[in-house]
């Protein structure tokens, strides 16, 4: 009985901690109900919540939906996969040599200034619009985080790690020394910078539709307030969110699975 | 002294090597001249645009609005990640509303503000505060949580009270100080990425103005000195912002030597 008790007592504080972070959605979905019902703001300006749903209904049967998700997924990989696999080879070597590092810091700070989305007309007048454009602007949005990432990371290895491979007969300069000791600890560096990259990515991604594409989530954002579609508006940005969030997540637990052995230490 | 002068210009050996690269393949006519014009091009519009005043008017325009975006989203960031930090009640009672706004980029909000207030100053700087609002929040609540444990004791022990005033006055928000800066500079990049996306939609004025519209005339050379000059805006802020790290939170370089 007392264990009943005990275990009635937790879920309540659980339930009750779970209906505190409900309040307030709840609020703001009523609020909104509210405002829709009474016509308080015109149609245009503020669409029905229940238009939103009713809408992601609609373009899943028709399987619109899909097409602008898997569109726009596939132009972010490519993009993404192309940045940051030119970021993190480059990032390694130039930590890796020190003269190079020397020479390259300050033009790096100085490029990566600039916003990611600042290359979107740039893109447009090279590539026209199409998926090519939205490469090169999802790649230059993901490929700053890694490359700096990947820098630090090897300059700050351990030095004790770097001295008791030296111990054990390893050479200063060597491949193995590279390969063993320096990547693998580099890798939870290059990892955050490329969390950092991919909401950078993901951003640019919807950037890079909204201006230079035809079809995907951002497309589907800009055109449908061009059409005066407001509920497929605010679906969009749902959907954009929680994709994001989900290829978020994604990393998070890949992140998690490299540096299993990592978690000796940190604890 | 020729190591300190080799040390000195060093940083400038790429960014030259680039220019002349750049150069080579202008003259050399890789492409057209149409799709890419050479460096003097572009210095000759910098010049020109200078001359008539426009560059000023236009950096002007994008700098206000990012500087106003920004201290709005600090004046509403900075106190709401305090209050959040400080009660953890008030956190959870957020917590969904904030994740859910966090995960949507700032591009995709354009679209909804300028459903409801145009295209206008308005809409440009709630982007702004939309973009440079999370980084400083999430970083304040960080900064109210990470504060040492052994400082808190301290002030325990000299006879301050749990939960009170002087506890989060003399000592939860000074340690937060430098966790808020580090967020202030991510914010300040945000700020500076969400104008040009903002601008490059509204194509009113600005930066991001100059940019679209070099690209509607296709004019490289005005494209590509937008570039140039965000670069040096960004540089510009951040040193701001660095000053006044140093301003606020001397003690922590102390921190750092050892």
């Amino acid at each position: 009985m007392g264990a009943f008790f005990t275990w009635y007592y937790k879920f309540m504080q659980k339930s009750s901690q779970i209906l505190l972070r409900l309040v307030l959605p709840a609020l703001i979905l009523i609020i909104w109900y509210v405002l829709n019902r009474n016509e308080v703001y015109p149609e245009i300006m503020l669409p029905a919540p229940q238009d939103v749903f009713f809408a992601l209904w609609e373009l899943s049967i028709n399987g619109d939906i899909f097409y602008h998700i898997w569109n726009s997924f596939q132009r972010f990989l490519i993009g993404y996969v192309i940045g940051v696999g030119l970021a993190v080879p480059t990032g390694l070597a130039i930590g890796w040599f020190r003269a190079l590092d020397k020479y390259t810091e300050v033009t790096i700070t100085f490029l990566r200034q600039l916003p990611g989305i600042a290359w979107i007309p740039l893109a447009l007048l090279w590539f026209g619009i199409g998926n090519t454009s939205s490469y090169f602007i999802v790649g230059m949005n993901a490929f700053f985080s890694p490359l700096i990432n990947s820098i630090a990371g090897v300059k700050d290895v351990d030095k004790n790690l770097v001295d008791a491979a030296r111990n054990l007969g390893v050479k200063q300069n060597s491949w193995f020394m590279f390969k063993e000791v320096i990547f693998p600890s580099a890798v939870p560096h290059i990892m955050t910078g490329m969390r950092i990259a991919l909401t950078y990515a993901w951003g640019g991604i919807v950037a890079a539709e909204m201006l230079a594409a035809s079809n995907g989530l951002g497309w589907m954002i800009e055109a449908n307030r061009r059409f005066h579609f407001p509920e497929r508006v605010v679906l969009a940005m749902v959907l954009i969110g929680l994709c994001g969030f989900l290829i978020d997540d994604l990393l998070r637990r890949i992140e998690k699975y490299l540096n299993r052995w990592r978690a000796g230490i940190s604890e | 002294m020729g190591k300190f002068v080799f040390k000195l210009l060093r940083p400038f050996v790429l960014p030259i090597v680039i220019l002349l690269i750049w150069q080579l393949v202008y003259i050399n006519e890789v492409f057209l001249e149409a799709l890419f014009p050479g460096p003097k091009a572009v210095w000759l519009k910098f010049w020109e645009m200078t001359l008539n005043g426009e560059l000023f008017i236009h950096v002007g325009v994008s700098l206000r609005r990012v500087l106003l975006g920004f201290l709005l989203a600090m004046a509403l960031a900075i106190p709401f990640g305090l209050i959040l930090g400080w009660y953890k009640k008030a956190e959870h009672f957020c917590e969904v509303v904030i994740h859910v706004g966090r995960t949507i980029p700032i591009m995709a909000w354009i679209p909804l503000t300028i459903m409801w207030f145009g295209m206008g100053e308005i809409s440009s700087i709630l982007i702004i505060m939309l973009g440079a609002f999370f980084p400083t929040f999430f970083n304040t609540i960080a900064g109210v949580r990470e504060v040492n444990k052994n400082h808190i004791d301290a002030a325990l022990n000299l006879g301050v009270k749990p939960n009170s005033w002087m506890l989060f006055k003399e000592v939860v928000l000074p340690s937060s100080v430098p966790l808020i800066v580090t967020g202030q500079n991510i914010s300040l990049g945000y700020a500076l990425s969400a104008i040009v996306a903002a601008e490059l939609i509204f194509k009113n004025e600005g930066i991001g103005y100059l940019l679209m519209d070099g690209r509607i005339q296709y004019s490289f050379e005005t494209v590509i000195l937008m570039m140039v000059i965000l670069c040096f805006l960004g540089l510009f802020l951040n040193l701001g912002i660095k000053i006044l790290e140093n301003t606020l939170s001397p003690w922590r370089y102390g921190l750092k030597i050892q």
